[in-house]
């Protein structure tokens, strides 16, 4: 009977269910497992709030390192309002859990960028993974390759989503250090044609982005922080248009040090958290870009005092468009809640722990052909 | 209904359900189903509204639905009234499965957003509580997989049954 109902309201009913109910119903039969497979569902699917947030810890191994004896691995905290539960999960069969450089979270997917030696030469592989359905796809061997050129370059990633094509894309960027004659390299992976292509852009791009501070992935586009001479600037590159822009800090940031601020998501708008240490001031402020894009429409909100925490290191996103998740100076993560100005120390520390992000629970990969079961 | 006096100054129309069955109703409540509401304002209603994908018994129901989400006369609706009639929702779409999926269908056929809302997420709650073998029972799905296939697909993804 339930077969019976229209098309659209199958979707309907479906789309309220949780990623783990949905897999196990593609049992039921075969029209349920070919619905719930089909990418129109899953891309529905993605968008609908029902689905399950977590935090991501993931630790890294450096060799030489004490965090060797730590072991690596990925630890999920269900991102509830204690988020004390939580599981230590297995990686994709295909990483290597040597380096971990990075990870990138955007809609339901994780980007874990690793470095691993090659035939004595460091290389990096990208791994797209969904916890939520435990798969996971390794993307082609990019090929920007800067080892034999006669400058030193560093790279740095964006991932991001694409809702014109539907698509998720990975960016990835050579920057060549210390020299402003020469244009950063790009290229783009797009999830739809399984390959990366090069994105060219005009010469006049003299712009730096660090390699200490990870994209923040926000309307559409990756930022970063950015800096040409003295000046530091927002380096963002928008996934629809593939281009990149620069955009000014407010004008009392002009110069601030990238270990000082943060770009963070405050429910859709491009926000900063600024970090204030000076005499007996210990607090950050939080900036939001009202107009995106305008500089002048930069507003500060709030100021949080940091004192009893001893300070800040970084802070990364806004919890239910409100609370945001604070880094301490010892690693300990924090939530502030601006509307109570109450703490909640999480008990969780990030000592040791390399890529903290989050990830929203989704049936993507389960309809990518090249994609395949963690074990 | 709380006030007769209203009552007396509003406009009735009449629903004609599938087998035959009429039912008067208050043209503002029966306005919750924008379906409804089009053919007021194009004017084809005539006498008699037909509904001819709702059988009596479902269209009864449905009726009840749009007397206690037809906008009040007094203007906002109260925190309390909200909450009672959150109460009631609950109540209205604790039914048997087979008298859901009508409610739900006739949600659909009608575009009555809020009961929409409502059965959907009721029958997501059903499946999301039973296994496998239980949605196909209660909701009368065909297992067309042979036994082979099903066992197939269950051991891909066996760490999601457990």
């Amino acid at each position: 009977m339930l077969e019976q109902l229209p098309h659209d309201l199958q979707i309907e009913i479906l789309v309220r269910l949780p990623v783990k109910s949905l897999l196990t119903f593609q049992c039921v039969s075969k029209s349920f497992k070919s619905l719930i497979r089909s990418t129109a569902f899953i891309s529905t699917h993605s968008e609908s709030t029902i689905n399950y947030a977590h935090l991501v810890k993931g630790r890294l191994n450096r060799t030489g390192n004490k965090v060797e004896e730590m072991g690596v691995g990925i630890e999920l905290h269900q991102f509830d309002d204690s988020f004390r539960e939580f599981q230590r999960i297995e990686c994709p069969s295909d990483t290597k859990l040597d380096y971990f450089e990075e990870i990138l979270d955007c809609r339901g997917l994780l980007l874990i960028t690793e470095e691993f030696l090659l035939r004595g030469d460091l290389s990096e592989s990208f791994i797209l993974w969904n916890p939520a359905v435990r798969m996971s796809m390794t993307l082609p061997t990019p090929s920007i390759d800067v080892r034999m050129e006669p400058l030193h370059a560093y790279f740095v990633r964006g991932f991001g989503f694409d809702p014109k094509s539907n698509d998720y894309k990975v960016l990835r960027v050579a920057v060549y250090e210390d020299s402003i004659e020469f244009p950063p390299r790009v290229e783009l992976f797009k999830l739809r044609t399984g390959a990366w292509e090069t994105v060219s852009f005009k010469d006049d791009f003299h712009y730096f982005i660090s390699r200490r501070c990870s994209q923040t992935f926000v309307n559409g586009a990756s930022h970063w922080f950015g800096y040409h001479s003295r000046s530091s600037v927002i380096v963002s590159f928008h996934m629809s248009d593939e281009k990149f822009q620069v955009m000014k800090y407010p004008n009392v940031l002009t110069g601030v040090r990238c270990d000082l601020i943060s770009i963070v998501d405050f429910g859709g708008l491009l926000s900063l958290v600024q970090y204030v240490r000076s005499g007996h001031d210990n607090s950050c402020c939080i900036w939001l870009m009202k107009e995106y894009g305008v500089t002048e429409s930069w507003t500060k909100q709030y100021t949080i005092d940091l004192r009893y925490w001893g300070g800040w290191r970084r802070s990364f996103f806004f919890r239910n468009k409100r609370e945001l998740l604070i880094v301490t100076n010892s690693e300990e993560l924090v939530l502030y809640d601006p509307e109570t100005t109450a703490f909640i120390d999480l008990g969780i520390s990030s000592y040791y722990f390399h890529g903290i992000t989050t990830y929203i629970e989704s049936l993507v990969l389960l309809d990518q052909v090249n994609a395949v079961p963690d074990y | 209904m709380s006030s007769t006096l209203c009552c007396s100054f509003a406009k009735n129309v009449t629903l004609r359900s599938s087998d035959g069955q009429t039912f008067e109703v208050e043209e503002a409540a029966a306005q919750v189903s924008q379906t409804i509401k089009r053919m007021i304002e194009d004017g084809c209603t005539g006498s008699v509204i037909p509904v001819p994908n709702l059988t009596g018994p479902v269209l009864a129901l449905v009726i009840e639905y749009f007397k206690k989400h037809s906008p009040p006369s007094d203007g906002c609706p109260t925190a309390l009234l909200e909450m009672e009639i959150k109460d009631w929702d609950a109540k209205f779409v604790a039914v048997d499965n087979d008298t859901l999926l009508d409610l739900t269908l006739a949600a659909h056929y009608l575009e009555i957003q809020g009961l929409l809302d409502l059965t959907c997420h009721r029958v997501a709650d059903i499946l999301n509580d039973n296994s496998v073998e239980k949605i196909r029972e209660i909701f009368h799905i065909k297992n067309d997989f042979t036994p082979e296939e099903e066992a197939e697909e269950r051991s891909k993804i066996q760490w999601a049954f457990e």
